[in-house]
């Protein structure tokens, strides 16, 4: 596939991120990109939505204006245009909408609404040409931890997914009461690796046997407590060993899970995505994994790991060229399933 | 020159509306009857417009959006929409003061003097829209109804809404002027400014007159554009007349002083509620001493209450200069977990624990805490119910988790759903 000369241009402004991006033929990147908000919520501690979607309105029209002239295009030459439209912040999304859906009816140009995890897992794609479905998903984000089953092109089931918080949002928790920063993903990573797993054991919480969805919350205020006991008695507390034994207790549950999952897929392909996919560890012991199943691990680049519209732009093409296009009453939605989900 | 052919939004009410104005007067509106549904119903509705006109989109000759004050999610949507539009279409855009346009909402401009209820002339009469702001206040301006762009008496601001009754008293001390209100505000303030001025000269819009609406946004666009205000998309901005809440909360924590007395109880011997300081930190351990097995040491309450903490928030009571109750949470992010709620023995069971608690939680919420959680011993079931008072569910069970007697905790949640700001 992917001959075709199709122009697929995507806005993505589910987060904290504003990104446009310009994909040929649903696989290659002609331009990515992204402007990120970490500095202005810094001080917060937090993304803080109304802050966010003020920045996405300030940012998105120079954002796009850079992703044309990268990729050396004007908009009369897009095909399609494809939107994050949930599940995210509701403020936040609705400015990748509103522009997407003004540009697509002002041109006439196709719109397609993307599901965010749909767009992580199309990551993938754009990293690795060679991935086709059917294969295994991790994604793990700061609102997302998902165990979801590929079985084709905008076809998914899902197998596991967190009763509580996602583990990108246990990081950051987590590197607050330990003062390491944010975001808390890259802080914890790197306090991590000047300290001790083993010096502090927390819980891995592994629900019912037979169940592949995830449970961090118990283990974020394991964490807290730990470290106000600790203070309670006057010790100091080694905020590089408790990074250090809280990742690896989010990375097992996380390797343990996926593990159980492809046993009963059986398939020989695990892709991991999101955010969290950045962690070192997480990549590392998760290589180790698959190694030993013998199954092939594809990992997206840092840049394809966090949100970006590139894949969005990928998840956007292939939902046209299976006729998947919206009307112009698209709205956002914070919460929202993704496409045909089915339980087992 | 080219004849004007101008498509208007206005998101920035209760109702999204767009319009159609071509050549001098002509106006083709078109006004959600849904609330707060915006984003999916604004492009349907200018597509109806366009196709009911006639025109090709790319006919068009100018944009225009109504910029703000209003609801900040309804101002991004018009300016992102507009934007979106003027560039794909190649088109100026010209963004329209939302409260001056109220000016325009009539088509003829001499009903602006000839309504029923107004002076004579126009020189008499001002133009006062209100909308809702929250926390008891409004944005608001006001202008002279000059046949003009509308001269200022008031300009754009986000105010109390007793302020601006106490604006217009200075503004026209002997109460000469007759004053049109309009706005989403008179949903919420028709009464007060009845009873603060009932005369002849008020005048209220009746609900089909009060919104804000995209035909008032083009004629008012259509003579910011005579006067060559059209430009370039990108270089119109949004006007929210207000921080975002977390950024005002930041200012203000920057300048608060560190101890704030929140509240004084009439109780016998005056019980006074603060905030705790470093220099609680002795007297918090004593009491600690005195309330739990195992008690939290001075350094523990050192490092707490430093002022340099962003985390700790803690409360104390004090009775003639006694410490005798405190209580505790860490903020983390939109959690909090409380830590510790101890009140002195010989001072239980007068709702010095509740009076706390209610406290933090109030205090907290206002810091953009959402949800609530702390443990408590299974056999303290006085805290329980004080918890479950204030919508705390056990969520969960840690057995022998106390080491002194190997008693469980009990790990109790409140959560909320989360506010979205206006």
């Amino acid at each position: 596939m992917a001959d075709d000369k199709i122009l697929t241009m995507a806005f993505e402004t589910s987060c904290d991120e504003t990104s446009v991006a310009i994909l040929r033929s649903g696989r290659t990147v002609l331009s990515n990109i992204v402007s990120s908000q970490i500095d202005v919520h810094k001080v917060f501690g937090g993304v803080v939505p109304e802050i966010a979607s003020r920045h996405h309105l300030r940012n998105i029209g120079p954002v796009m204006d850079q992703a044309l002239l990268e990729a050396g295009l004007t908009l009369d030459q897009i095909d399609v245009i494809g939107v994050t439209n949930g599940p995210g912040l509701a403020g936040a999304l609705l400015i990748g909408v509103a522009t997407a859906k003004a540009i697509a009816y002002a041109k006439d140009i196709p719109l397609v609404g993307v599901h965010h995890i749909q767009s992580h897992i199309s990551a993938n794609y754009l990293e690795h040409p060679e991935l086709e479905p059917p294969f295994l998903a991790l994604v793990v984000s700061g609102g997302h931890t998902h165990l979801i089953r590929v079985e084709g092109y905008g076809q998914y089931r899902i197998l596991g997914r967190t009763r509580d918080d996602a583990a990108g949002e246990a990081f950051d928790k987590v590197a607050r009461v330990l003062e390491l920063g944010y975001p808390g993903g890259p802080a914890i990573d790197r306090a991590a690796r000047r300290g001790s797993a083993a010096a502090v054991s927390f819980k891995r919480v592994l629900l019912e046997k037979d169940s592949l969805d995830f449970s961090f919350s118990g283990l974020k205020t394991s964490v807290l407590n730990y470290v106000n006991n600790e203070k309670s008695r006057g010790n100091p507390v080694d905020s590089a060993d408790v990074a250090a034994a809280f990742q690896e207790a989010v990375v097992d549950v996380l390797v343990e899970k996926a593990t159980r999952a492809l046993e009963l897929t059986g398939d020989n392909k695990l892709a991991l995505a999101g955010g969290v996919a950045a962690n070192s560890r997480l990549r590392e012991k998760l290589t180790a994994a698959a190694g030993d199943l013998g199954v092939r691990l594809f990992i997206p680049s840092l840049a394809l790991c966090t949100d970006n519209a590139a894949m969005v732009a990928c998840a956007a093409y292939h939902k046209y060229k299976a006729g998947q296009i919206d009307d112009w009453n698209l709205d956002a939605q914070a919460d929202m399933e993704l496409p045909m989900p089915v339980y087992i | 020159m080219k004849q004007l052919k101008l498509l208007a939004i206005e998101t920035t009410g209760p109702f999204a509306s767009a319009a159609l104005l071509t050549g001098r007067e002509t106006v083709l509106e078109r006004v959600s009857d849904r609330r707060q549904s915006h984003l999916s119903m604004l492009i349907p509705l200018i597509d109806q417009l366009i196709r009911e006109s006639g025109l090709q989109k790319n006919e068009l000759t100018n944009i225009a959006v109504s910029e703000g004050p209003g609801s900040f999610t309804g101002i991004r949507i018009g300016i992102a929409t507009a934007r979106g539009l003027a560039v794909a279409l190649g088109l100026p855009l010209t963004a329209v003061p939302t409260l001056r346009s109220f000016l325009w909402k009539s088509t003829d401009q001499n009903a602006k003097s000839t309504d029923q209820n107004a002076k004579a002339t126009d020189q008499n009469t001002w133009c006062c829209p209100l909308f809702d702001a929250r926390r008891q206040q409004v944005y608001t301006g006001i202008y002279e109804v000059d046949r003009q762009l509308g001269r200022t008496i008031l300009s754009d601001r986000a105010i109390a809404f007793e302020e601006l009754l106490q604006e217009i008293d200075r503004l026209d001390p002997e109460r000469k002027r007759a004053i049109r209100f309009y706005g989403d505000g008179l949903d919420r303030f028709s009464e007060q400014i009845l009873s603060w001025r009932a005369d002849n000269d008020i005048w209220l819009a009746p609900p089909e007159e009060r919104y804000q609406n995209a035909a008032a946004t083009a004629r008012c666009a259509a003579r910011l554009i005579s006067q060559g205000r059209a430009v370039a998309p990108a270089l119109v901005e949004p006007v929210y007349l207000r921080q975002a809440e977390a950024e005002r909360k930041l200012a203000e924590k920057k300048t608060a002083p560190a101890a704030v007395v929140l509240h004084q109880t009439m109780d016998e011997d005056k019980v006074v509620l603060r905030q705790a300081t470093d220099k609680d930190a002795a007297r918090m351990a004593e009491l600690d001493e005195l309330c739990f097995s195992r008690p939290w040491s001075r350094r523990s309450f050192d490092a707490e209450l430093a002022a340099d903490n962003q985390t700790a928030l803690y409360l104390v009571l004090e009775a003639n200069d006694r410490i005798i109750a405190y209580a505790g949470l860490w903020k983390i992010i939109d959690e909090g977990h409380i830590t510790n709620v101890a009140v002195r023995p010989d001072r239980r069971r007068r709702g010095h624990g509740r009076q706390l608690v209610g406290e933090l939680l109030r205090i907290a919420g206002t810091m953009g805490i959402e949800s609530f959680t702390l443990e408590v011993r299974s056999s303290n079931l006085a805290a329980i119910k004080l918890y479950e008072s204030f919508d705390f569910v056990v969520a969960g069970c840690r057995k022998e988790y106390y080491e002194d007697n190997g008693e469980d905790a009990l790990i109790m949640w409140r959560r909320e759903e989360s506010g979205r700001e206006k």
